[in-house]
């Protein structure tokens, strides 16, 4: 064994990877200083384009939210969603994992939304969502209105959900050392119940803390 | 230096070798016999890489993903693995011997 070049071991990095696994080279520390920051960046932005991430999954665009919602709905969602991996990655996982792995994929895994926020800046999507507002279950008045920018915005919004998903699949993955079966069916609950709980939390608890604040 | 690795498993049936002869290469004396592989040898290269890269970094984490390039998880994922590795290697040899 000793003769053998045992120690060349670097390893190539793909473009593949790091767009859909980049937690194979972060983790930690760095992923959650990025992943704050894309949070954080990605609320203030959905703040100028009137939208909130009010759930898990969710990006809508509603009238005017107060700055603070859109910066704390981001942060709700991920913590959510650490808690709950965090605790089904403890009951399913025979790895001792760190929970500042979780912390820092799961934030990290937020960032295309920062792109889908940017997306709704379209002026052609404004325009769309500020008509739509009052006449969502209008089809024909729908069809009156729909512009490419809108249309752009959407596909745009809808892609970058599916890529964060993938993101926090993937990071769940390798902070809890966990793949196929078991990791799936911690991960597809985990999203559902997170969904119920934020949305709970940022339509029940986050307006009465911003009311007594503002009091 | 030699540089050819040495084949742990049968290239035909994939059963793991033993060592049959072992020859001095000062004298040319050689031993026959029948000699079980050790378990760090009937690792993978690259298993055998992350024992040695390990042992270099003091069994540091940071300081062995730092070597490989990846994160902190990657890298203990990948001790996971060798651990159940060995483990297994170890189960078979108890069930040989």
């Amino acid at each position: 064994m000793a003769e053998q070049d045992a120690t060349t071991v670097r390893e190539a990095r793909s473009i593949w990877t790091w767009l859909f696994n980049p937690f194979r080279y972060i983790a930690g520390g760095p992923a959650l200083s990025l992943g704050l920051a894309a949070i954080a960046a990605a609320g203030l932005v959905a703040y100028f384009g009137r939208a909130r991430f009010d759930g898990v999954l969710d990006f809508h665009t509603q009238g005017e939210p107060p700055f603070g919602l859109a910066v704390a709905d981001g942060l709700i969602n991920w913590i959510v969603m650490v808690v709950l991996l965090w605790a089904g990655g403890r009951l399913v996982s025979s790895t001792r994992f760190r929970a500042l792995d979780l912390l820092g994929t799961q934030a990290l895994a937020r960032w295309p939304m920062a792109i889908a926020a940017l997306a709704v800046l379209l002026p052609g999507y404004q325009r769309f969502s500020l008509e739509l507002m009052g006449h969502v279950a209008d089809p024909e008045f729908l069809m009156e209105i729909v512009s490419v920018q809108a249309v752009l915005a959407i596909v745009v919004v809808l892609l970058m959900v599916i890529w964060m998903v993938a993101l926090m699949y993937n990071g769940f993955a390798v902070s809890c050392n966990l793949s196929g079966g078991k990791a799936l069916g911690i991960f597809v609950p985990a999203i559902i119940v997170g969904e119920v709980i934020s949305n709970l939390l940022i339509y029940r608890l986050l307006p009465g803390f911003f009311a007594s604040a503002g009091a | 230096m030699d540089e050819r690795l040495l084949p742990i498993e049968c290239p035909s049936c994939r059963a793991g070798l033993r060592v049959t002869r072992l020859v001095c290469p000062e004298c040319g004396t050689s031993v026959e016999g029948e000699f079980g592989l050790p378990v760090l040898c009937r690792l993978r290269n690259e298993e055998q890489a992350l024992v040695v890269n390990f042992i270099k970094c003091g069994g540091n984490l940071k300081d062995l993903a730092r070597v490989y390039g990846v994160s902190y998880p990657t890298v203990r994922n990948r001790l996971d693995a060798l651990m159940r590795e060995v483990q297994r290697l170890e189960g078979v040899e108890t069930k040989e011997e």
